[in-house]
This record gives C-alpha cells, structure tokens and sequence, in this order.
C-alpha cells in the first residue's frame, strides 16, 4: 500500500515525463499499478502516470518476422491480440496466459513487468527467450538487448529512462516455434521454475536457438551456451538428451524453501527436454 | 486532484487523493461494501470489480488509474428489486456459503459471460482461478456461472420461484 | 461376514421443509452485496484499533516510546497491561493469556499495547513510529526438546503439569503391549503435520461500542458470541449484563473464529471503554496469519497390531501437539486427539498418551476436526500398511473392524444408536466402482512409467458436541415469538458463519411449527437475547440449538392450539403449511387468524425453549464411559494420477459418503462436504507455513497455499446415508468438522497406491512425493 504519495503526475509526452522524474528521486513510474502496489512502500512521494502516452501500440511486420509491443499493453491483451496468435506459433499469446489470474493480467503490463521484475516472473522469460530487446527513451530513443540489460546493473541503466517498449526480431526466413514450461506448487502460484525455448529452422536446421529459465530461485537467465550448441544443427530428436545435461550444467539453480537443488534440476532437465523434443517434434510433422 | 469517472452509472467528478486505493474509495466514500478486502495485495480476488468492462483487482489500483473510466460493482448489476442472472443462480446451486468471496466471483464470472456466453466448466475453473473461496470446494461456483450462463443464453429472466 | 443392521432408530416424521434443498435464508443479501460484514460497520466518528506486536519470539520488553506516542497528534490512546481495569487476561479454557504481555513476551506478535488513532490513514502509518526495545532469549521451538529438563520455562508453572507440559492424557484399555507382543502382524510409523491455516476469506474483525449504563457493545466476526462477552467482561471488570455481544454476517471461520474473536473483542473494548468513542479493530491479512491460532503441528507414533486375517487386535498410540506459548484450547484439541486415535474400528487393546506441549511460538487452538486430523493421517496410514502386510484389499481391511450397532469404542462406550459407519464405506466403495477402478489401474500401472494411478480410502468417526470433554457447554437457548401477522421471529445462541445454521435452523422452525420457511426469521445473533447457549463448534449448532426450538415452539404450540380450537369449535388441531386444520373435519383457519387473534385476546405469544446433552459414566480418571452423545461418520474415496518426473499429483475424482443422522437440508450438507473435503485436499498436499526461530517467514497467500477451483476435482461425488439420530432435531447429527477430516487420508492412501511407498508428513508435496517414489523404487 502506498502512503505517502502527494502528487500524481499525468505527463503528455515522453519528454515530459522524463523532466518530472529528474526533479525527484522519489518520483515512480506507474502504468498498471499492480507492481508498485504491491511494493507496500512508504518511498513514492510521486507517481508519475505512464497511460496517457500512448505506448500501447503494437506493430507486427509479417514479413520480416519483427515485432513492437509498446510498454503499456496490458499482458491480457497480448493473451487475445488477433495479430499475436500466429506469431512464433502463438508462443507469446499461449504462455502468458499462465502469468497471475485474469485480474492480474487485466492490470500488469508488459512494462512493469520489465522494469520492475520479480524472480520468479514468467514474462521475463517467456521475452528472454525470443531474443526481446528493449526500447527506452533517455532523451533519445534507443533499443537494447533484454538479457544484456539484465546482465547489468538494470536498476541503475533504467534510472533515468524510460521503457517504451519492446522489441522481438524473429529471423526473416525460417519458422519460430516454441514451448514455455512453468512449476507452481498449485494452479495459481508463482512459478518454483519456469523455462522457455523457441527456435528458428530452415530446410531442416536450427538457425537460431533461444532458451531461458527463471525462478532458479534467482532471477531469469538466458542459457547461451545450450543455445550456441543447438543452433547450427539438424533437426532430431536426439538432441534434447546432450542440450537438457548442458541446461542442467548452465541455469545456476540452487534450492530454496520451495524445492530442492536436485529436485529444481531435475525439473530443469525435464523441461529442457520437453521443451526440445515437442519443438523439435513439431517441426518434423510439418 | 480532480478526477472524473463513473461508479455503477452514476458520474462523479471529485477531488481525491492520489494514493487512495479504489476499493477504499468505493467503500468508505461511496459505502460499496460489496467490495471485499481479502488481502489487500492481490492474492484472492475479493476485491474484483469491473473497468470498463474488464475485471481488475481495486486493491491494487490507485484512484487516478481510473480517471475517465466507468467502474462496475456488485451493487451496480441488480436492475432495481430484479437480480442478475448470475446472483440468482448463486443462490439456487447453493453458490454461496458464508459469502464474504461471492461478489469477487460474481464480477469476474460477469467478464467471462460477457466474453464468452457459452463456457465449458472448465473455462470456468481456468477463469476463475484467482479468486479465492475456502467454504464451497467451487463445484457449486461453477454451478452457478454455468446455469447463469445457460439462463443468460436463452434469453431468461432468473425467476424467483 | 455377518451384516448387522442398524435398527434402532424409529422413523422421525417429517411434513415441511426440513429434508428440503432450500434456498439458503442468507443468500439474497449475500449475492447483492446487502450482507454486512464487521469490517463494512463504520462507525460515526469510529477510532481506528492498533495493535503493538511483540517483534521477538521470547524475551522482555526494556524500553519504548509509548509516552511520545500518547503525545501524537490523533492518537486517543495508548494502553499497555496496567491500564487494564478488570483482570489482564483472555480466558478461554485456562487464564494463562494475558491480554496484554506484562513485559515478559512468549511469542513473536504476542500484544504488548493498544492504540486507539482518529482516522485510518494514520493509523496505516503510526505502526513506523512505534519504538519498543527487547532484551531477546533463546527461543523454545521443538516440543520434544520443550520437555527435556534443562529446557527454559515457557508454560507458566501454575498452569502447567510440570515443565513445559501443558498437558498429558491417556487412555489404557485390556493390555496392549501383550496384544502387540502375541499378534503376528505389526506395523509402526510416525507421522508429521505442520501447521494449518484456516484462510477465512474474512479476516477477523471487531467494532466496540460505547453502551447505556456504562455498558458496551461489541459487534464482530466470531464463532462463540458467549466466549467473547465473558472476555469483554473478564478485562473491563463489568458485569456480564451489561455487555452486549452481536455476531454480524461472518465470512468463514472453521474454528479460527472460536477463541480468537475474544482477543480482538477484549483489545477493541479495552480503547472503546478507555475513550468512551467507538472502536475498530481489523486485522489485515498478514496479521490475521501470523498472530492467530492454526491447526497443532503435530508428531504422532502409531504401533497397530492384528491377526493373520486383518482383524485389529491393539494400537499404541503416542502424540505431541504443539501448542504454542499458551493453552487456550489446547486441552480440549488433545482429548479429542485421544478420543479419536482408534478411528472407527473396534480394537480391544489401547493405550494412547497424548501430551500438549509449550512452546515459543504462536498459541494454537481449534480447527475443523480439532485434533482428529492429526490422529487420523496416521491411523488411516496404518491401515494401508497393514492391508500390504496381511494381503487384503483395503476396504475390506476396513469392513472387517469398522464399528457397527452393538460394538464398543477406545473408550469402552457401547454405540447403540445411529451408527452407519458401515454404510458409508459400503456406499463410498458402490459409488467410486473402487473394485473395478483397482483392477483398472493396476493394469495401467503395469504398463506406464510417467504417469502412475491410485485410489484411495479414509473413514472416519466424529465425536458430536464438546462431550465428556466439556459438557458443561452441551446446552442452548432459544427464544420463539409468534408475531401478530403470523409470522415467526426465533432467536437462538449458534452463529452462522457460512456453514448453513441460519437456513437449517429456520427450516427446523418452520417444520416445529408447522409453516413455510419463509414465514419465520431468525433474528442475529445477541448474547441479551437468548441464554449462554455454548459455542458455536463440534459440529453442535443443528443439534443443539435445533433442540431448543423445537422445545420452545412446543412450549408456544399449546397456546396457537387452545386459540384455534375455540376458533374452530373443534376437539383436536393440527399445524401444516401455514394452516390449522380440525382433525376430525374439513375445518381450518389460517395461522395469521389465529395470532391475531391471541394477540386481541393478550396471549403470550413468545416462548422460550431448552435443550441439554449429557454424556453418563465418564471417568476422567480411567477414561473409561460415553466420550460424546453420538458420533457422525463418513468414509471418502479419492483417485488420484501421479507425475512420476514431478511428483505433482492430480485428483480426478472424489467421494464422499457420510452419516451425520437424517440431513435437513441436502444442498447446504453437500456445501459443507465440498468444502470440507477441499480443505483437506489442502491440507494433504499444499498447506504449510514456513516458520524460522518462531517467525512465520511469508504470512500471505502467494506462500501459504489455499486450493484453487484448478486444484479441486470437479468430479467430486456426495452422498448420504442418513442413520437417523432419534435424540436429535428430526433425527439430525452433526456434520460441518467431518468432511475435512476424511478427505486427506484418502488423497495421501490414493498417492502411496499409486506410488506403492508411503509419505509420513503433510503436506505431500511433488518433491516429497517424487522423493518417496523413487526411494520406493
């Protein structure tokens, strides 16, 4: 619960509102609310109001496979957007529907998601595995790579921008196809794990490979090297035996109260081999 | 700071204080007591009510993210002594038990019936999943939404017998 | 086998609603939003309740900054133990609580002072100001190391039975060592619960207000309005007269409303009477959680012992519940723990002991089945293992000891009347096809890896009413006033807290008197209307409080009757459906007519009523005699899938059969059972607070794991065999604790079939479960 805000600014341009946050360290964000609001911090002085500035565009080239998703979409709407439902073979639009409940997911946006990040988020991953990058505006517009800013300080990155957006370049030739696991103890729990994986192929080859797990407990990661071992190769089953061993090697998973080291590994491999063998399995009944 | 809305189709044009939560709007100023406090931080549903249409959780929502909007309550879907489809079907399968979930489940199952009129009782369960209710066990949740439903779709009125 | 009937009840008749599904009274003003809930009062000019926590969990209070804090601007009050003006204590079985820690803190959140602050939003902020310095010890955590000699004292001596035992009791019945000596099967185990919540969706709340002469009110969510005055009077030093306590719409309880409420009650009276303003006192969810009672962990040792057929011959029996820092209904949850460690099922040779133990943690108390839970995990538990050891399926293991007409219990209490524990394994196995489905997925087990089927079962008996254990509290009032209209306005000492009383009690007036169940109302809920009529628990309310109206609506009959008569000019009278009616002819008359008629003519027209349960030959000593007037019995059945890579288990279906006498209303009895059975499934696989040095680390809803619609099967199958209960309202026993006590020991039965090993501690997590797989392998 917030208790402290006095003043809620509702800026007009991107310009504005970076102005109004400079004046005051703090001075929060708001688009969706649930973030913040669940933050229960006496901290915000000020909020400043994200939903008049029209970033919730959405524009999707077909032909290059590039997609832009503007920051305050709501998650719901990009579970029902028409134009999402055959991108990467509906990956974006089947899985975040496993994010929250639908009141949830009426309110949290792409966004605050992005910017304000839980450890065990699916958004996070569900993005670091289509290669997402940012667009934020610090003054000028510019585009990072998503995992690349997690790598970093983010907090300290974003503190004076704003994320307009993101960004998803699939490759222009080949299909995407992919699958995003999550464990929860129950139907609506958070994630004790998630994993995501998609990948491109081409005349029977993987072009570009993306895998990230989340809720390690730690916060989400990408899995380079699993993704430079499959991409390049042909597409067979057998793959998934040697990538699942290198993803268990790779995702830096400990345990918690939750579950487990070993069990959170195991549940690693099994994803990581699902996750392979069904996307595998569908490009070869094509 | 001044904000103009609707709540249950009436306008109100009024100064609010930024960091006031919609469900304490709704239930202190506007005595909507229909609007549950479970938890206070999204994790049970109690609190659902409709913006625009859509069902969000007014804990978590601060009064300024509804400036311009219309907001829905339970008390804001009966049509004068006449009940909603849905609140008579939940009281004829037994829906409610000590109630205090019941309005939370009845606005986010009123979204479903909006969007999809014809749900199997799986997409029910799937739907409502975030609303917690620790009497019933759902069956007779699920009941409901569903004889609603069937009511809504041939067009009855839920006559009290 | 030989079948015995039972055929010692005669039928109980029945002309009106009672038997009907009816409309719940309460539901209209639930669906529209109209019910009012304790936090949906709002007092003109209310002051907003604060309660200081204690933030260690042991130690003493050295300094604060109450003094400044009384400075503060909209603060009315800060109360700490020496301004309370009666006695500093919350009684509830022992007055070991005080209502305020005297410098010396138990448990982390144990109330240290009271604030009373004008308006919310400051008081939303006045917890960052609050200062209190603690000289912090050694918390005393595990029960077991609680009883070593060296440990520090927790239980206060005078209430103690020595050391940091609470207290011990024990059953000992034939010779149960020898049993177990001679028998040739034996199977051991022990088991572990951990704490349960009970996750109300209404969080506890309360508003005092300041009453005429000197009195006051308390308005509030709660279970025993009775409990609530008696504290409210206790802490103010006032007469029990001139508090007035009215239970408001209350959104769950489950037991965590029994002896809670009179600490909220005690803390918003003591600032209400202090600034003579009214008071309000709302526990957010994250303190609801981790300052009030739950469900006893628990560690319990099971020997049993049979013959070469299955026939139970002994069982040894050791418990430890945990209870916290202090008693409050910790005696009452042991001896039902004791009571109940046999289960349904004859066995000669018993020796229990059951010990409550003090520790530095949150008290515990009363939860759906109040210490039979924990008896029961085990017992059914026991029961498989030793269907595998004697090579017999598991209901039959149980047709051959379950308890019929004529048999005795742990006890020795002879059961005579309505006893369908047999009939409800018989029904439960018919419907859940339990033969076929064995055979089904044995097959299926034999030829897939990744996903492995069970089934499973669980019986259970309960107990009814407090019992040998109180049967001080077995008695309830009513109150019955005939209007001039015809009408019926009854008043009754039980609470409705969604279980269904209002609407099952109002059915059992109508059908007393003889009209349609919308032509009597149940007023709320006052302590100054009806006297004490004991709490509202133990599955009692329909019988107890169903008792004392049909009592004062015969006591009102005699006198609708004369009237009628001379109305009528005939010799005798009968009431249906709203009409009296000659017996011997065609006449009648209209039983508007007749009120307004007795009221022109100064008939009294209210009538109280009275009814009371003893329990004969109990021996406190021996434990020997009726434990209860009569027990209600249930057997569940549960298929389950198991996830051989995640252990996650998924129910696919459940059913429930019980025996809870004739039941008045069938869709508001199959409410209770879903629900029920729901808790237990969570119970069984989900529910657990992590707790670190007596701190709860995640007291909310994203860590504590109430079942959602997706964790509850769907196909979940209910019914009842009604062995009717001639003693109670048209044959009724109780039912509300029974259904969570049977489903969680045929979820955990239907995971070991399925997993062929079993799992000793709840909740049965896929980890855990995963875990006892592949060890089983």
């Amino acid at each position: 619960m917030l208790k402290n805000v006095t003043e809620y600014h509702i800026p007009g341009s991107l310009d504005e509102a970076l102005s109004l946050q400079d004046r005051e360290s703090r001075s929060y964000f708001i688009a969706g609310g649930t973030g913040l609001a669940l933050s229960n911090s006496n901290r915000p002085v000020e909020l400043i109001d994200l939903g008049k500035l029209h970033l919730d565009e959405l524009h999707l080239e077909d032909e290059s496979g590039k997609l832009e998703i503007g920051a305050t979409t709501k998650i719901q709407q990009l579970v029902e957007l028409d134009e999402l439902q055959d991108f990467a073979g509906g990956y974006l639009a089947n899985n975040l529907e496993k994010v929250g409940s639908y009141p949830i997911r009426n309110a949290g946006t792409l966004g605050g998601s992005i910017v304000r990040p839980f450890p065990w988020s699916d958004v996070v991953p569900i993005l670091l595995s289509l290669g997402a990058k940012i667009r934020y505006f610090d003054g000028t517009h510019g585009v990072r790579d998503l995992n690349n800013l997690y790598s970093d300080d983010f907090r300290e990155t974003l503190r004076n921008s704003i994320v307009t957006g993101i960004e998803v370049d699939l490759p222009e030739v080949g299909e995407t196809r992919g699958r995003f696991y999550k464990f929860s103890r129950s139907e609506f729990d958070i994630a004790s794990l998630n994993l995501g994986c998609t990948l491109t192929a081409l005349n029977g080859k993987i072009t570009r490979a993306r895998m990230a797990v989340g809720a390690r407990p730690s916060f989400a990661r990408r899995l380079t090297e699993v993704e430079d071992f499959l991409q390049g190769q042909s597409l067979e089953n057998d793959l998934a035996e040697e990538a699942t061993e290198m993803a268990a090697d790779t995702a830096g998973v400990t345990g918690d109260r939750k579950m487990s080291k070993d069990y959170r590994l195991a549940q690693v491999r099994k994803m990581t081999e699902e996750a392979l063998t069904g996307v595998i399995g569908d490009f070869l009944e094509q | 700071m001044e904000l103009e809305f609707t709540v249950n189709g009436r306008e109100y044009v009024q100064d609010v204080p930024p960091d006031t939560r919609l469900i304490d709007f709704l239930r202190e100023d506007l005595n909507l007591t229909s609007v549950k406090e479970g938890c206070g931080v999204g994790e049970c549903g109690s609190c659902t009510v409709l913006v625009d249409g859509k069902s969000i959780l007014s804990c978590l929502t601060y009064m300024p993210e509804i400036d311009g909007k219309e907001v829905l309550t339970l008390e804001g879907i009966t049509d004068g002594d006449e009940l909603h489809p849905l609140q008579q079907a939940f009281i004829d399968t037994g829906g409610v038990q000590c109630g205090f979930c019941t309005p939370g489940f009845i606005m986010v199952a009123l979204e479903l019936l909006n969007e999809n009129p014809d749900p199997t009782r799986d997409e029910i369960r799937k739907w409502i999943e975030g609303n917690i209710c620790r009497c019933t066990g759902y069956r007779k949740i699920v009941d409901a939404i569903e004889l609603a439903a069937r009511w809504m779709r041939e067009g009855q009125e839920a006559v009290e017998a | 086998m030989e079948r015995r009937r039972d055929d010692s009840n005669d039928e109980v008749s029945v002309k009106g609603p009672v038997g009907e599904g009816s409309r719940r009274v309460d539901a209209r003003d639930k669906v529209t939003g109209d019910a009012q809930f304790a936090a949906d009062i709002f007092p003109s000019g209310a002051l907003t309740a604060v309660v200081v926590r204690s933030t260690v969990t042991r130690g003493r209070v050295v300094d604060d900054n109450f003094e400044e804090l009384r400075e503060m601007e909209g603060v009315e009050a800060v109360l700490t133990a020496e301004d309370v003006p009666g006695e500093n204590v919350v009684p509830v079985i022992e007055d070991d609580q005080p209502a305020l820690a005297e410098s010396t803190v138990r448990y982390d959140g144990e109330p240290i002072a009271l604030i009373a602050v004008r308006g919310r939003r400051q008081a939303d902020q006045i917890g960052d100001l609050i200062e209190v310095e603690y000289e912090e010890e050694e918390p005393v955590l595990d029960p077991q190391k609680s009883l070593q000699e060296n440990s520090p004292e927790v239980a206060q001596p005078e209430f103690s039975e020595g050391g940091n035992l609470f207290t011990r009791l024990e059953i000992d019945k034939g010779d149960v060592d020898r049993a177990i000596e001679d028998s040739p099967v034996v199977v051991e185990g022990e088991y572990e619960t951990g704490y349960q919540e009970h996750a109300y969706m209404e969080p506890q709340g309360v508003v005092a207000l300041p009453a005429p002469h000197g009195g006051i009110e308390i308005r509030g969510t709660m279970q025993c309005p009775y409990y609530v005055r008696n504290a409210v009077s206790r802490v103010l030093g006032l007469s029990l007269n001139r508090i007035k306590v009215v239970q408001v719409a209350t959104g769950g309880a489950f037991g965590g409303k029994e002896d809670v409420p009179s600490q909220l009650s005690a803390y918003a009276a003591l600032l209400s009477h202090a600034t003579n303003e009214p008071v309000k006192l709302i526990y957010d969810r994250r303190e609801d959680i981790k300052v009030t009672s739950k469900r006893h962990p628990s560690t319990v040792r099971y020997v049993t012992a049979a013959d070469r057929d299955g026939n139970l011959t002994g069982v040894k029996v050791g418990i430890y519940l945990d209870s916290g820092a202090y008693q409050t209904l910790s005696p009452a949850v042991l001896w039902r723990s004791l009571v109940h460690a046999t289960g349904p099922y004859n066995v000669p040779n018993v020796k229990v002991v059951a010990r409550s133990v003090a520790t530095n943690k949150v008290p515990n108390g009363a939860f759906r089945g109040f210490g039979s839970p924990q008896v029961i995990f085990p017992y059914e538990s026991q029961l498989e293992l030793l269907a595998e050891e004697v090579g017999i399926d598991q209901v039959e293991l149980r047709k051959k000891n379950i308890l019929r007409p004529g048999d005795v219990t742990a006890t020795n209490q002879r059961l005579e009347k309505s006893v369908g524990a047999a009939q409800t394994l018989e029904r439960a196995e018919e419907l859940s096809g339990w033969t076929e489905t064995k055979r089904e997925y044995s097959e299926w087990n034999s030829r897939h890896e990744n996903v492995k089927k069970g089934i499973g079962v669980s019986s259970v008996m309960y107990g009814v009413g407090m019992g040998a254990s109180a049967p001080i509290l077995d008695k309830a009032g009513a109150y019955v006033k005939l209007e001039s209209d015809g009408s019926l306005t009854f008043a009754v000492g039980n609470t409705e807290m969604g279980q269904g009383a209002e609407t099952v009690l109002s059915q059992i007036a109508a059908e007393a008197l003889g009209v349609r169940l919308e032509d009597v109302n149940m007023t709320e809920v006052d302590t100054s209307r009806v006297p004490d009529s004991g709490p509202t628990v133990a599955s009692r309310a329909t019988t107890m409080s169903g008792n004392a109206i049909v009592n004062a609506v015969n006591n009102l009959k005699p006198r609708i009757e004369r009237v009628a008569k001379e109305i009528l000019g005939c010799e005798s009278v009968s009431i249906e459906d709203g009409q009296i009616v000659c017996e011997d002819g065609d006449e009648s008359v209209d039983l508007d007519e007749v009120a307004g008629e007795m009221w022109l003519n100064n008939v009294d027209m209210a009538a109280e009523g009275w009814a009371e349960k003893g329990v004969k030959d109990w021996d406190p000593e021996t434990a020997r005699g009726d434990a209860y007037f009569v027990f209600s019995y249930a057997t569940h059945i549960t298929k389950v899938e198991v996830d051989t890579v995640t252990g996650k288990v998924n129910l696919t279906q459940h059913v429930a059969v019980h025996d809870s006498g004739r039941i008045i209303n069938p869709t508001t009895a199959a409410g209770q059972v879903e629900g029920g059975a729901a808790q237990g499934i969570g119970f069984a696989l989900s529910e657990d607070l992590a707790m670190e040095g007596g701190k709860f680390l995640d007291p909310d809803f994203t860590n504590y794991l109430v079942p959602t619609s997706m964790d509850i099967p769907d196909d979940m199958i209910v019914d009842f065999v009604e062995a009717e209960y001639p003693e109670g309202p048209y044959g009724a026993k109780g039912l509300g604790e029974v259904p969570l006590m049977a489903s969680h020991g045929a979820v955990i039965n239907a995971i070991s079939d399925a997993i062929r090993a079993r799992i000793y501690s709840y909740p049965a997590t896929p980890e855990k479960v995963l875990k006892a797989y592949l060890d089983g392998e």
